[in-house]
Protein backbone atom coordinates (compact mmCIF):
# COMPACT_ATOMS: atom_id res chain seq x y z
CA UNK A 1 0.00 0.00 0.00
CA UNK A 2 2.84 2.38 0.85
CA UNK A 3 4.36 2.09 -2.62
CA UNK A 4 1.02 2.68 -4.27
CA UNK A 5 0.35 5.75 -2.13
CA UNK A 6 3.84 7.13 -2.66
CA UNK A 7 3.62 6.63 -6.40
CA UNK A 8 0.20 8.29 -6.35
CA UNK A 9 1.71 11.28 -4.54
CA UNK A 10 4.44 11.54 -7.15
CA UNK A 11 2.01 11.24 -10.03
CA UNK A 12 -0.71 13.53 -8.73
CA UNK A 13 1.61 15.86 -6.79
CA UNK A 14 -1.26 16.22 -4.36
CA UNK A 15 -1.37 14.21 -1.13
CA UNK A 16 -5.12 14.46 -0.67
CA UNK A 17 -5.77 13.36 -4.21
CA UNK A 18 -3.17 10.63 -3.77
CA UNK A 19 -5.08 9.25 -0.77
CA UNK A 20 -8.29 9.15 -2.80
CA UNK A 21 -6.52 7.50 -5.71
CA UNK A 22 -4.93 4.91 -3.39
CA UNK A 23 -8.29 4.08 -1.89
CA UNK A 24 -9.74 3.78 -5.36
CA UNK A 25 -6.89 1.48 -6.42
CA UNK A 26 -7.52 -0.95 -3.60
CA UNK A 27 -11.24 -0.76 -4.11
CA UNK A 28 -10.85 -1.55 -7.81
CA UNK A 29 -8.37 -4.30 -6.97
CA UNK A 30 -10.83 -5.80 -4.53
CA UNK A 31 -13.66 -5.60 -7.05
CA UNK A 32 -11.68 -7.04 -9.91
CA UNK A 33 -9.58 -9.51 -7.97
CA UNK A 34 -11.04 -12.35 -10.01
CA UNK A 35 -9.19 -10.91 -13.01
CA UNK A 36 -5.80 -11.09 -11.33
CA UNK A 37 -3.81 -13.95 -12.80
CA UNK A 38 -2.14 -15.83 -9.99
CA UNK A 39 1.55 -16.29 -10.60
CA UNK A 40 1.89 -12.85 -12.19
CA UNK A 41 3.35 -9.81 -10.49
CA UNK A 42 0.76 -8.50 -8.04
CA UNK A 43 2.65 -5.23 -7.65
CA UNK A 44 2.58 -4.65 -11.40
CA UNK A 45 -1.14 -5.40 -11.38
CA UNK A 46 -1.73 -2.86 -8.61
CA UNK A 47 0.33 -0.28 -10.45
CA UNK A 48 -1.65 -0.90 -13.59
CA UNK A 49 -4.79 -0.09 -11.64
CA UNK A 50 -3.06 2.91 -10.10
CA UNK A 51 -2.07 4.36 -13.43
CA UNK A 52 -5.51 3.68 -14.78
CA UNK A 53 -6.95 5.66 -11.86
CA UNK A 54 -4.44 8.47 -12.32
CA UNK A 55 -5.11 8.43 -16.03
CA UNK A 56 -8.78 8.69 -15.29
CA UNK A 57 -8.00 11.72 -13.13
CA UNK A 58 -5.90 13.44 -15.72
CA UNK A 59 -6.98 11.95 -18.99
CA UNK A 60 -4.87 12.68 -22.00
CA UNK A 61 -1.24 12.93 -21.18
CA UNK A 62 -0.56 9.21 -21.45
CA UNK A 63 -1.66 9.27 -25.00
CA UNK A 64 1.08 11.64 -26.05
CA UNK A 65 3.59 9.78 -28.16
CA UNK A 66 6.74 11.78 -27.95
CA UNK A 67 9.37 10.12 -30.06
CA UNK A 68 10.63 6.84 -31.36
CA UNK A 69 14.29 5.96 -31.05
CA UNK A 70 16.43 3.02 -31.94
CA UNK A 71 15.96 0.49 -29.14
CA UNK A 72 19.54 -0.85 -29.14
CA UNK A 73 20.91 2.64 -28.74
CA UNK A 74 18.48 3.17 -25.90
CA UNK A 75 19.51 -0.08 -24.20
CA UNK A 76 23.07 1.24 -24.14
CA UNK A 77 21.99 4.56 -22.79
CA UNK A 78 19.80 2.93 -20.18
CA UNK A 79 22.42 0.50 -18.98
CA UNK A 80 24.25 2.90 -16.75
CA UNK A 81 22.21 5.58 -15.09
CA UNK A 82 24.35 8.28 -13.56
CA UNK A 83 24.63 8.16 -9.78
CA UNK A 84 22.87 10.74 -7.67
CA UNK A 85 25.09 12.48 -5.15
CA UNK A 86 24.44 10.94 -1.71
CA UNK A 87 24.42 14.33 -0.03
CA UNK A 88 21.34 15.57 -1.88
CA UNK A 89 18.29 15.66 0.34
CA UNK A 90 15.28 13.42 -0.24
CA UNK A 91 13.15 16.52 -0.73
CA UNK A 92 15.49 17.79 -3.42
CA UNK A 93 15.40 14.48 -5.26
CA UNK A 94 11.63 14.20 -5.00
CA UNK A 95 11.23 17.79 -6.16
CA UNK A 96 13.36 17.01 -9.21
CA UNK A 97 11.34 13.85 -9.84
CA UNK A 98 8.07 15.76 -9.50
CA UNK A 99 9.38 18.28 -11.98
CA UNK A 100 9.60 15.72 -14.77
CA UNK A 101 6.79 15.64 -17.30
CA UNK A 102 4.11 13.16 -16.19
CA UNK A 103 4.91 10.63 -18.93
CA UNK A 104 8.62 10.60 -18.06
CA UNK A 105 7.93 10.59 -14.33
CA UNK A 106 5.67 7.56 -14.71
CA UNK A 107 8.34 5.56 -16.51
CA UNK A 108 11.09 6.53 -14.06
CA UNK A 109 8.85 5.66 -11.12
CA UNK A 110 7.98 2.25 -12.47
CA UNK A 111 11.36 1.17 -13.78
CA UNK A 112 13.90 2.91 -11.55
CA UNK A 113 11.96 3.18 -8.30
CA UNK A 114 9.65 0.17 -8.43
CA UNK A 115 12.14 -1.82 -10.44
CA UNK A 116 9.55 -3.25 -12.74
CA UNK A 117 10.64 -4.65 -16.08
CA UNK A 118 10.27 -2.69 -19.32
CA UNK A 119 7.62 -5.16 -20.32
CA UNK A 120 5.64 -4.68 -17.13
CA UNK A 121 6.02 -0.91 -17.39
CA UNK A 122 4.91 -1.02 -21.00
CA UNK A 123 1.86 -3.08 -20.06
CA UNK A 124 0.96 -0.81 -17.15
CA UNK A 125 1.18 2.33 -19.24
CA UNK A 126 -0.20 0.78 -22.40
CA UNK A 127 2.91 1.75 -24.38
CA UNK A 128 5.28 -0.10 -26.69
CA UNK A 129 8.52 -1.20 -24.98
CA UNK A 130 10.51 1.10 -27.28
CA UNK A 131 8.54 4.07 -26.06
CA UNK A 132 9.13 3.03 -22.44
CA UNK A 133 12.85 2.90 -23.11
CA UNK A 134 12.96 6.22 -24.88
CA UNK A 135 10.94 7.86 -22.14
CA UNK A 136 13.16 6.35 -19.49
CA UNK A 137 16.25 7.60 -21.29
CA UNK A 138 14.80 11.06 -21.63
CA UNK A 139 13.41 10.99 -18.07
CA UNK A 140 16.74 10.06 -16.56
CA UNK A 141 18.47 12.75 -18.59
CA UNK A 142 15.96 15.33 -17.40
CA UNK A 143 16.34 14.10 -13.84
CA UNK A 144 20.12 14.39 -13.99
CA UNK A 145 19.85 17.94 -15.27
CA UNK A 146 17.43 18.87 -12.55
CA UNK A 147 19.51 17.20 -9.86
CA UNK A 148 22.58 19.07 -11.09
CA UNK A 149 20.57 22.22 -10.67
CA UNK A 150 19.50 21.19 -7.17
CA UNK A 151 23.06 20.28 -6.30
CA UNK A 152 24.30 23.65 -7.47
CA UNK A 153 21.62 25.36 -5.43
CA UNK A 154 23.00 23.54 -2.39
CA UNK A 155 26.52 24.45 -3.42
CA UNK A 156 27.35 20.83 -4.30
CA UNK A 157 29.33 19.80 -7.38
CA UNK A 158 29.04 21.96 -10.50
CA UNK A 159 31.88 23.17 -12.65
CA UNK A 160 35.15 23.37 -10.85
CA UNK B 1 20.60 6.36 -9.13
CA UNK B 2 17.89 3.81 -8.63
CA UNK B 3 18.78 3.19 -4.99
CA UNK B 4 18.94 6.86 -4.15
CA UNK B 5 15.68 7.51 -5.95
CA UNK B 6 14.10 4.65 -4.05
CA UNK B 7 15.43 6.01 -0.78
CA UNK B 8 13.97 9.42 -1.50
CA UNK B 9 10.73 7.85 -2.69
CA UNK B 10 10.42 5.92 0.59
CA UNK B 11 10.85 9.11 2.59
CA UNK B 12 7.32 10.16 1.71
CA UNK B 13 5.38 9.64 4.96
CA UNK B 14 2.24 7.53 4.88
CA UNK B 15 -0.74 9.39 6.37
CA UNK B 16 -1.64 7.87 9.72
CA UNK B 17 -4.64 5.56 9.64
CA UNK B 18 -4.76 5.33 5.87
CA UNK B 19 -4.47 1.58 5.86
CA UNK B 20 -7.37 1.32 8.31
CA UNK B 21 -9.43 3.71 6.21
CA UNK B 22 -8.80 1.69 3.07
CA UNK B 23 -9.68 -1.54 4.82
CA UNK B 24 -12.81 -0.04 6.33
CA UNK B 25 -14.01 1.89 3.31
CA UNK B 26 -17.24 0.44 1.98
CA UNK B 27 -17.63 0.01 -1.73
CA UNK B 28 -18.79 3.34 -3.14
CA UNK B 29 -22.34 3.09 -4.17
CA UNK B 30 -22.97 4.16 -7.69
CA UNK B 31 -25.79 6.41 -6.66
CA UNK B 32 -26.88 7.09 -10.21
CA UNK B 33 -27.47 3.38 -10.68
CA UNK B 34 -30.21 3.11 -8.10
CA UNK B 35 -32.65 5.54 -9.73
CA UNK B 36 -31.86 3.99 -13.10
CA UNK B 37 -32.43 0.49 -11.76
CA UNK B 38 -35.59 1.58 -9.97
CA UNK B 39 -36.86 3.22 -13.16
CA UNK B 40 -36.04 0.10 -15.17
CA UNK B 41 -37.75 -2.10 -12.59
CA UNK B 42 -40.79 0.20 -12.49
CA UNK B 43 -40.88 0.21 -16.30
CA UNK B 44 -40.74 -3.57 -16.32
CA UNK B 45 -43.48 -3.86 -13.72
CA UNK B 46 -45.72 -1.36 -15.53
CA UNK B 47 -44.99 -3.11 -18.81
CA UNK B 48 -45.99 -6.48 -17.39
CA UNK B 49 -49.09 -4.98 -15.77
CA UNK B 50 -50.05 -3.22 -19.00
CA UNK B 51 -49.64 -6.39 -21.05
CA UNK B 52 -51.66 -8.24 -18.43
CA UNK B 53 -54.35 -5.59 -18.60
CA UNK B 54 -54.53 -5.82 -22.39
CA UNK B 55 -54.82 -9.59 -22.16
CA UNK B 56 -57.69 -9.27 -19.69
CA UNK B 57 -59.40 -6.67 -21.88
CA UNK B 58 -59.00 -8.94 -24.89
CA UNK B 59 -60.41 -11.88 -22.95
CA UNK B 60 -63.48 -9.90 -21.82
CA UNK B 61 -64.03 -8.51 -25.30
CA UNK B 62 -63.62 -11.92 -26.89
CA UNK B 63 -66.35 -13.27 -24.63
CA UNK B 64 -68.65 -10.28 -25.06
CA UNK B 65 -68.31 -8.85 -28.54
CA UNK B 66 -69.57 -11.69 -30.72
CA UNK B 67 -73.14 -11.23 -29.47
CA UNK B 68 -73.12 -7.47 -30.12
CA UNK B 69 -73.52 -5.52 -33.35
CA UNK B 70 -70.22 -4.11 -34.61
CA UNK B 71 -71.22 -0.52 -33.93
CA UNK B 72 -71.88 -1.25 -30.24
CA UNK B 73 -68.47 -2.87 -29.84
CA UNK B 74 -66.81 0.50 -30.33
CA UNK B 75 -68.18 1.87 -27.06
CA UNK B 76 -67.89 -1.45 -25.24
CA UNK B 77 -64.16 -1.61 -25.97
CA UNK B 78 -63.46 1.72 -24.29
CA UNK B 79 -65.77 0.88 -21.39
CA UNK B 80 -63.88 -2.36 -20.70
CA UNK B 81 -60.42 -0.91 -21.33
CA UNK B 82 -60.84 2.32 -19.38
CA UNK B 83 -63.64 1.79 -16.86
CA UNK B 84 -63.78 -1.93 -16.06
CA UNK B 85 -59.99 -2.24 -15.73
CA UNK B 86 -59.78 0.41 -13.03
CA UNK B 87 -59.92 0.58 -9.26
CA UNK B 88 -62.45 2.90 -7.67
CA UNK B 89 -62.08 4.57 -4.31
CA UNK B 90 -64.94 5.64 -2.13
CA UNK B 91 -64.20 9.35 -2.25
CA UNK B 92 -63.91 10.64 -5.78
CA UNK B 93 -63.00 14.25 -6.51
CA UNK B 94 -65.80 16.81 -6.90
CA UNK B 95 -67.54 16.76 -10.29
CA UNK B 96 -66.36 20.26 -11.18
CA UNK B 97 -62.76 19.24 -10.49
CA UNK B 98 -63.07 16.06 -12.57
CA UNK B 99 -64.68 18.01 -15.40
CA UNK B 100 -61.50 20.06 -15.74
CA UNK B 101 -59.96 17.11 -17.57
CA UNK B 102 -62.55 17.30 -20.33
CA UNK B 103 -62.12 19.39 -23.46
CA UNK B 104 -63.41 22.91 -22.78
CA UNK B 105 -66.56 22.54 -24.84
CA UNK B 106 -67.39 19.25 -23.07
CA UNK B 107 -66.92 20.49 -19.50
CA UNK B 108 -70.67 20.78 -18.92
CA UNK B 109 -71.23 17.14 -19.83
CA UNK B 110 -70.12 15.98 -16.40
CA UNK B 111 -72.84 18.02 -14.66
CA UNK B 112 -75.46 16.98 -17.21
CA UNK B 113 -74.81 13.27 -16.73
CA UNK B 114 -74.44 13.30 -12.94
CA UNK B 115 -77.72 15.20 -12.65
CA UNK B 116 -79.55 12.41 -14.46
CA UNK B 117 -78.23 9.30 -12.73
CA UNK B 118 -79.38 7.97 -9.34
CA UNK B 119 -77.54 9.80 -6.52
CA UNK B 120 -75.61 6.65 -5.57
CA UNK B 121 -73.68 6.89 -8.81
CA UNK B 122 -70.63 9.09 -8.32
CA UNK B 123 -68.50 10.41 -11.09
CA UNK B 124 -65.00 8.94 -10.84
CA UNK B 125 -63.54 9.48 -14.28
CA UNK B 126 -64.02 12.34 -16.65
CA UNK B 127 -61.43 12.60 -19.36
CA UNK B 128 -60.42 11.94 -22.94
CA UNK B 129 -58.92 8.50 -23.47
CA UNK B 130 -57.62 6.52 -26.39
CA UNK B 131 -58.00 2.89 -27.21
CA UNK B 132 -56.54 1.31 -30.31
CA UNK B 133 -55.98 4.71 -31.89
CA UNK B 134 -59.51 6.03 -31.34
CA UNK B 135 -60.27 8.92 -28.98
CA UNK B 136 -63.17 8.91 -26.57
CA UNK B 137 -64.70 11.44 -24.24
CA UNK B 138 -65.34 9.23 -21.28
CA UNK B 139 -67.29 9.64 -18.06
CA UNK B 140 -67.25 6.70 -15.67
CA UNK B 141 -69.61 6.52 -12.70
CA UNK B 142 -69.70 3.98 -9.92
CA UNK B 143 -72.20 3.34 -7.14
CA UNK B 144 -70.08 0.92 -5.17
CA UNK B 145 -71.38 -2.08 -7.08
CA UNK B 146 -72.34 -1.10 -10.58
CA UNK B 147 -70.33 0.66 -13.18
CA UNK B 148 -71.66 3.05 -15.78
CA UNK B 149 -69.86 4.73 -18.66
CA UNK B 150 -71.04 7.52 -20.89
CA UNK B 151 -68.77 7.54 -23.89
CA UNK B 152 -68.66 9.88 -26.86
CA UNK B 153 -66.57 9.36 -29.93
CA UNK B 154 -66.53 11.06 -33.28
CA UNK B 155 -68.14 9.20 -36.13
CA UNK B 156 -65.64 7.49 -38.39
CA UNK B 157 -66.11 6.39 -42.02
CA UNK B 158 -69.63 5.23 -42.64
CA UNK B 159 -70.55 4.61 -39.01
CA UNK B 160 -74.16 5.34 -38.32
CA UNK B 161 -76.78 4.58 -35.66
CA UNK B 162 -80.09 5.65 -37.15
CA UNK B 163 -82.08 4.88 -33.98
CA UNK B 164 -81.28 4.08 -30.36
CA UNK B 165 -79.60 0.72 -30.38
CA UNK B 166 -79.15 -1.47 -27.28
CA UNK B 167 -77.93 -4.98 -26.59
CA UNK B 168 -76.47 -7.03 -23.79
CA UNK B 169 -73.84 -9.71 -23.64
CA UNK B 170 -71.76 -11.42 -20.98
CA UNK B 171 -73.15 -9.17 -18.21
CA UNK B 172 -72.55 -5.94 -20.13
CA UNK B 173 -75.33 -3.71 -21.45
CA UNK B 174 -74.53 -1.25 -24.21
CA UNK B 175 -76.81 1.35 -25.73
CA UNK B 176 -75.85 3.78 -28.45
CA UNK B 177 -77.21 6.63 -30.50
CA UNK B 178 -75.79 9.31 -32.71
CA UNK B 179 -75.99 13.04 -32.49
CA UNK B 180 -74.35 15.14 -35.18
CA UNK B 181 -70.75 14.11 -35.58
CA UNK B 182 -70.87 12.12 -32.32
CA UNK B 183 -71.63 8.53 -31.49
CA UNK B 184 -72.81 8.28 -27.88
CA UNK B 185 -72.56 5.08 -25.84
CA UNK B 186 -74.00 4.22 -22.48
CA UNK B 187 -72.40 1.05 -21.20
CA UNK B 188 -72.89 -0.60 -17.83
CA UNK B 189 -72.90 -3.83 -15.91
CA UNK B 190 -76.35 -3.03 -14.55
CA UNK B 191 -79.15 -5.44 -15.30
CA UNK B 192 -81.13 -5.04 -18.53
CA UNK B 193 -84.02 -3.16 -16.87
CA UNK B 194 -81.76 -0.91 -14.83
CA UNK B 195 -79.71 -0.21 -17.87
CA UNK B 196 -82.76 0.75 -19.91
CA UNK B 197 -83.86 3.19 -17.23
CA UNK B 198 -80.36 4.69 -17.06
CA UNK B 199 -80.31 5.12 -20.82
CA UNK B 200 -83.77 6.65 -20.75
CA UNK B 201 -82.60 9.21 -18.22
CA UNK B 202 -79.22 10.01 -19.70
CA UNK B 203 -79.74 9.88 -23.47
CA UNK B 204 -82.13 12.89 -23.84
CA UNK B 205 -79.96 15.06 -21.60
CA UNK B 206 -76.82 14.22 -23.55
CA UNK B 207 -78.60 14.84 -26.88
CA UNK B 208 -79.69 18.22 -25.58
CA UNK B 209 -76.17 18.97 -24.39
CA UNK B 210 -74.67 18.07 -27.77
CA UNK B 211 -77.20 20.32 -29.45
CA UNK B 212 -75.65 23.22 -27.56
CA UNK B 213 -72.02 22.28 -28.23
Amino acid sequence: MADVYRAAVRMTRDRTKAQDVTQEVFLQAWKSFSRFESGTNCKAWLFKILFHCVDHERRSWWRIRLFHTDEEFLEEQLAAPAPIPEHLSDEGILAALDDLTPEHRAVVLLTDVQELSYKETAEILGLPIGTVMSRLSRGRAQLREKLDGVAKEYGIGGPA
Amino acid sequence: MSNRLRQAFDSEPIPPGMETRIAARPAPRRLWMWPAMAAAAAGLIFGVLYINKLRTVDAILAATEPALPEILRVGLRDHVYCAVMRKYNSAPKPVAKLAEDLPAKMTGLAEVVTAKVPPAFKLHVSHVCKFKGRSFVHLALHDGQRLLSVILTKRENAESIPALLAAGSNGYEVAAFEKGEWLVYIASDASGAESRSLVAAIAPAVREFLDRV
